[in-house]
């Protein structure tokens, strides 16, 4: 490129000469002879000038822009190259020497086949005909082989090479180096492929740890009890039978044998319902917690007319939750409530709610037997009791079931309480009809 | 009346004891046939196998049907009975451990007329016995035999 632009100057120049001289001697004449043949001579100069003035403002014109051309191409951080309707190499860029490892010396005049892998080879003799024809191809992805044998991952993109007459005269190649970009590709196709692999994996891991809770589950309720039956069945008719053989001391020990075989299928069941809530689908809507605590009020109060208990339920006590689980949860928490104030006098249960820090909070308060604040932390974990069997009945399920149920309704359930004061237990429910939707929709 | 009698189908030996003490305690009924297993209890009432040229026409007033059962499970049965023209009418009274609601559903679905879960205290388990069998075969007003 340089080499031609350097004539093309020269030529520039010499045809400035020519001109001036015959202008100026076409000028001389002129003066000097008017209207003989010096005027003719004079004329046909002027002609001369004019043409070359415009010959030179042209020549002008074609090699600035072939100088920008040659600067784009020659710090082009594309490789640029043109090649002939044969495939010979006309050009070769700066960054085709840096991307391909040939020099342009060792590149120019030969073929570019040296640079194609088998599949390019078939792909570009097909669409050359169509390049030569005038069309053009963008961003065609493929493999050369650079010098020192490594695989470079380019771009391509073709266009026909034209003269300055609109003849095509061959082709050329904008060769993007893209082996970053197929790398990042292949990491992030690679990284996805673990992920999903990892997704699947922990779903099947999963699956199967419910499908084992479902079969553990189903064999608890079904094989466990099956021997309780028959240490209790038993035991009663050995009583029944040869209770009249048995001294005060054998027949206690077998109802000992009765009451511990019932208490455990009582704890089965428990933990069979414990594991049910957790399982059970949630129908939420927005419901009168104040309706739902009024009834099991109600149903207390039958079980037991004797106790006078002042029972006080707030106003604002609508909630958006499923009510066969609130159900369960306000049974265990009024349960509780009614059942730790029954050794004491003057007894009061409210289930109230308030607004803290914009959140709507509820809460269940007794002065009953309280608890200790140091065990506060035992108070929501099943089979955890802060009162023995013989002052309080119970097994340590309730509040456990109470703190799953408040959870799955994404909200908070804490507890206040002093010895002989009484106990408060607060709860929010973070669920709205909007977070719901979208945890189906995840679903 | 006196005809009237109880198809135990449980395999339970335990099961099957404690039942028949809890039938003979209610003072329902003495007159109980046990079937250790599905395929016996099939076989009894289609008169099959063992029970070849048993009248078919004596159906049991009751069938107290458990659902664990081995070779032919209690669904199964309870399937085979209500699908028959002629043992359709039979009461089927589910008596078994679980309570898992696809098993109640399961058991309603197939025609089943009650579902009682056994309770661990024999006491109970008794009054309960008492009350299906008193329910079943004297409150209960059956269809005349066909």
């Amino acid at each position: 490129m340089k080499k031609n632009s350097i004539i093309n100057l020269n030529s520039v120049w010499i045809g400035i000469l020519i001109v001036s001289a015959v202008g100026v001697l076409g000028l001389f004449h002129a003066m000097s002879a008017p209207g003989s043949f010096f005027v003719w001579f004079h004329t046909i100069g002027l002609l001369v000038l004019l043409y070359f003035i415009r010959f030179i403002a042209e020549g002008n014109k074609h090699f600035i822009s072939r100088e920008i051309d040659s600067s784009i191409v020659k710090f082009s951080p594309d490789a640029i190259i043109t090649i002939s309707p044969d495939g010979t190499i006309l050009t070769w860029n700066a960054s085709a020497e840096k991307l391909f490892g040939y020099t342009m010396d060792e590149a120019i005049g030969k073929p570019i086949a040296f640079l194609y892998n088998l599949d390019w080879v078939t792909k570009e003799a097909e669409i050359r005909n169509h390049i030569m024809e005038g069309a053009s191809f963008q961003q065609l992805e493929t493999v050369f082989i650079a010098k020192n044998g490594s695989e470079v991952n380019v771009s391509i993109s073709l266009s026909p090479l034209k003269d300055s007459n609109d003849n095509i005269i061959g082709l050329s190649k904008i060769i993007r180096d893209i082996t970053d970009k197929k790398r990042s590709e292949n990491e992030i196709r690679t990284l996805n492929a673990e992920l999903e692999r990892k997704v699947i994996e922990r779903t099947t891991a999963l699956q199967n740890a419910y499908d084992e809770m479902e079969a553990f589950t189903y064999s608890v309720s079904h094989d466990l009890r099956s021997p309780l039956r028959a240490t209790d069945g038993f035991s009663q008719a050995l009583l029944e039978d040869y209770g009249d053989k048995l001294d005060t001391t054998a027949q206690d020990y077998l109802a000992r044998i009765r009451s511990a075989s019932q208490k455990m299928g009582g704890l089965i069941d428990d933990l069979l319902q414990l594991s049910r809530q957790t399982r059970t689908t949630m129908v939420p809507s927005t419901i009168d917690l104040g309706i739902i605590a009024r009834q099991i009020i109600s149903e207390l109060t039958q079980q037991e007319p004797e106790r006078n208990i002042e029972v006080v339920i707030g106003n604002d006590m609508s909630a958006y939750a499923d009510a066969n689980l609130m159900r369960i949860a306000l049974d265990n928490l009024l349960g509780n409530a009614w059942k730790y104030t029954s050794q004491h006098s003057d007894t009061k249960i409210e289930f109230g709610s308030m607004t803290q820090n914009g959140e709507k909070v509820f809460y269940i308060r007794d002065n009953g037997a309280g608890f200790d604040m140091a065990y506060v932390e035992k108070l929501f974990k099943p089979f955890q009791r802060l009162h023995t069997v013989q002052e309080f009945a119970g097994n340590g399920i309730g509040l456990a079931m109470v703190y799953r149920i408040i959870k799955r309704h994404l909200g908070r359930v804490w507890a206040e309480g002093e010895i002989d004061k009484g106990a408060t237990f607060f709860f929010t429910m973070g669920l709205s009809e909007s977070t719901y939707q979208h945890m189906e929709e995840q679903s | 009346m006196t005809k009237k009698y109880i198809l135990l189908v449980e395999d339970n030996p335990d099961d099957v004891m404690l039942t028949l003490r809890a039938l003979e305690q209610g003072h329902v009924i003495n007159n109980v046939i046990v079937a250790e297993d599905g395929a016996k209890a099939l076989d009894f009432l289609f008169g099959k196998g063992e029970f070849e040229g048993r009248d078919t026409a004596d159906r049991p007033g009751l069938i107290l049907l458990d659902l664990k059962l081995p070779k032919v499970g209690g669904f199964e049965v309870l399937d085979a009975i209500k699908k028959d023209p002629l043992f359709k009418r039979v009461p089927v009274v589910i008596l078994t451990s679980s309570r898992q609601e696809e098993d109640v559903v399961r058991g309603y679905d197939l025609g089943a007329n009650s579902y009682i879960r056994k309770p661990v205290n024999f006491d109970t388990f008794v009054e309960t016995v008492k009350q299906i069998g008193m329910y079943w075969l004297l409150t209960n007003e059956a269809p005349e035999a066909s």
